[in-house]
């Protein structure tokens, strides 16, 4: 037992010496991301090389010029919005079958998220499905970070019902609570609206007909940017009044479905339907579904490319994108973003199931992109 | 052994008499039903869960399982995706948490049992590890984007497999730390005492005796740990694991650990929020991927102690 505390210390020793080795082997690991870091290394390399801004307005309106940049390589991170993902993912795949060697990385935690990442200085590019708020773009600029803001497309969401229905034409968003908000729970037919309706000074009183409801499910983002922007006035009033409950705006009682063929089904198969989907959707179900104006306090507006990207159609919001300026000029960013809002990038909006943006607003983004104009501009 | 007459085997003497005289302890077997009850409950759950997933995943796992395996993610449709990136991406993560966890977890467990027995100071340290044992694994999350993806950025390269690897660490270092407390504290003190006894130095009966001793359950607390970290997405979400479309880009195998990653549990977050029975069938799928994986490391972790159990 005397040797106890000389051999205690022995193996302490030892204990350290395999921990030294251990965090040795470490920081090999580590030392080796600083000589492949793309991101950073990119960043700094053509910072000082950076394009001058008319050499930016020839590559932006021209996408074909990417064949020619076949050795492109570094690595773009995109994060924010979960809603916007789906359109960054399609165009990171088109974009990476052309720039192999550039890393991806693409993630969805949400907007607001995203803006909190650029802050930290984590990304290059985030996108938002609603415009940066002056805190978080306060916040942006206090970490010295500047940001160009660009729109990238529009999310719209069409109201239906079935082909042949000709009692309904047009519907206001009070008229639209009084159908589908929570306090409409249990009615079976549009009659059963109708008191609702009066009492919230809706359009109606309905032509009666049994009230079948096909929308998507409180997964999806539709259903999430359908009670923003359509329920959530007629909602938060009615829940200061004591009326309704204040942690659901839309009724349970519907046939939900994260399957937007299954609700054009529903609703093409009940002559007195009521749904909605997100608009490319509809739009290309004319046949099968009709597409209901929308009131949203301005008259009664139809739904098509048009009206939707001149925002006349309420039931919309735009799509951002948002790039830290001082991380433009790196070649992999430069020419994603290039791809983006070339007419060819553009065509992925409409794939992900979203509208095009007017060509004033697109040649806004593109202009903001070309002279790297920073904060917000629209 | 065989010839004397075991615990258990007194037991089962014990009951058969009790059945001959029926109604004798109906505390007993009311007892013994519940617990039978109790574990058809907790099986049939998994049981129910398993089936669901092989039935709404069948049709990948039945049609298009080697794709899957072999493909990285696309949005373009449900078809086209695969998890090969997830599986990748779970098996770096695990390599960098095993890397970190296991040694610091062990060699702590180590000082506290063998060294530091008893003081006030190993009794605090011990009690803290215990609660941070059920900490949950978000605020990991957000240990990990503070300081291993944020402020060790130099070393970590950011959001990394290298961040999320340390993230999980730290989540499942009090699970490493706790199980090889209860080995080493399991080890006999008279197996101590009789190398001390016969002049052995503390060095000599730690790294002979106690803990080859107690390395089967020590093997088996911490590959039970890495299984729980196999199975996490909300941390790792936190850490920049990327949820849709990603590429290494030009990078070599090493090169990867500093890249984009994503994991398996955070494809499924991203296959279950896509519009479309298709992308369910991923998701369903995908899950019973990690589940087989899961059960690997289990099995993994069975096989060990089996091989170095040791008897008293």
């Amino acid at each position: 037992m005397r040797k106890t505390p000389l051999s205690s210390r022995r193996g302490t020793k030892l204990l350290v010496a395999l921990l030294t080795s251990f965090a040795l082997i470490a920081a090999a690991c580590g030392s080796d991301d600083d000589s492949s870091d793309g991101d950073g290394d990119a960043s700094g390399a053509a910072a000082t090389t950076a394009a001058p801004a008319d050499d930016m307005a020839d590559d932006e309106d021209d996408g074909h010029d990417d064949e020619m940049m076949e050795s492109i390589s570094g690595a773009i991170d995109v994060t924010g919005s979960s809603t916007v993902e789906p359109v960054t993912n399609l165009l990171a795949e088109a974009f990476s079958e052309k720039h192999p060697d550039v890393a991806f990385s693409v993630a969805g935690p949400g907007s607001g998220d995203g803006h909190k990442a650029a802050a930290a200085g984590e990304v290059p590019i985030w996108n938002s499905s609603r415009q940066i708020k002056d805190s978080e773009a306060e916040d942006i600029n206090a970490a010295g970070i500047e940001f160009i803001e660009l729109r990238v497309g529009i999310d719209g969401i069409s109201v239906i019902t079935a082909a042949g229905n000709d009692s309904v034409d047009c519907l206001s968003f009070e008229d639209l609570y009084s159908l589908v908000g929570i306090e409409s729970t249990g009615f079976d037919s549009w009659a059963d609206a109708n008191s609702l309706n009066a009492e919230l000074g809706g359009s109606g009183p309905f032509a009666d007909g049994a009230l079948e409801i096909f929308a998507p499910g409180e997964e999806s983002g539709t259903f999430d940017s359908f009670i923003e922007i359509a329920l959530e006035d007629v909602w938060e009033h009615r829940v200061e009044e004591g009326h309704a409950d204040e942690n659901f705006a839309v009724r349970p009682d519907y046939n939900a479905s994260a399957n937007d063929n299954v609700i054009i089904d529903g609703v093409s198969g009940n002559q007195h339907s009521l749904g909605w989907v997100g608009f490319a959707f509809a739009d290309e179900n004319r046949d099968k579904v009709k597409l209901v104006e929308v009131d949203g306090g301005d008259g009664c507006v139809s739904p098509t490319p048009e009206t939707i990207a001149s925002a006349e159609f309420p039931i919309a919001r735009f799509l951002y994108t948002y790039i830290d300026a001082a991380r433009a000029s790196d070649p992999a960013v430069k020419a994603f973003v290039d791809f983006m809002l070339s007419d060819e990038g553009q065509t992925y909006v409409v794939d992900a199931g979203y509208v095009n943006l007017d060509p004033a607003d697109l040649e806004q983004s593109r202009s903001n992109w070309a002279n790297l104009t920073t904060g917000t501009t629209f | 052994m065989s010839v004397l007459t075991t615990p258990a085997g007194i037991a089962t003497g014990a009951a058969d008499a009790l059945r001959r005289r029926p109604g004798a302890d109906v505390a007993g077997s009311a007892f013994k039903w519940l617990l039978i009850g109790a574990t058809v409950f907790a099986t049939g759950f998994l049981a129910v869960l398993l089936a669901v997933m092989i039935v709404d995943g069948w049709d990948v796992l039945s049609g298009n399982l080697w794709y899957f395996l072999t493909h990285g993610f696309s949005q373009r449709s449900a078809g086209e995706a695969g998890v090969w990136q997830g599986i990748l991406g779970s098996l770096q993560v695990a390599l960098v948490t095993g890397l970190f966890a296991v040694p610091t977890g062990v060699a702590t467990a180590i000082y506290l049992v063998e060294y530091a027995q008893g003081s006030r100071f190993a009794r605090i340290v011990e009690l803290n590890i215990r609660n941070l044992a059920g900490v949950p694994s978000i605020v990991y999350g957000l240990l990990g984007l503070a300081v291993f993806a944020q402020t060790l950025n130099g070393f970590t390269g950011g959001t990394t497999a290298i961040a999320g690897g340390m993230t999980l660490a730290a989540m499942v270092l009090p699970i490493v730390v706790i199980t090889s407390v209860e080995a080493l504290k399991a080890v006999p003190d008279s197996l101590r005492e009789a190398a001390y006894g016969v002049g052995a130095t503390k060095w000599e009966v730690l790294s002979r005796q106690v803990l080859p001793a107690a390395l089967s359950t020590i093997l088996t607390g911490t590959v039970l740990a890495l299984a729980r970290a196999l199975g996490e997405a909300a941390p790792l979400i936190l850490v920049g694991a990327a949820t849709g479309f990603m590429a290494f880009g030009d990078a070599n195998v090493f090169e990867t650990f500093t890249g984009p990653y994503t994991a398996l549990p955070v494809l499924i977050f991203n296959f279950a929020r896509q519009p479309g029975a298709d992308w369910g069938a991923n998701a369903a799928a995908a899950s019973v991927i990690i589940l087989v994986l899961v059960l690997a490391v289990n099995g993994l972790a069975i096989y060990l102690r089996n091989r170095f159990e040791k008897q008293w």
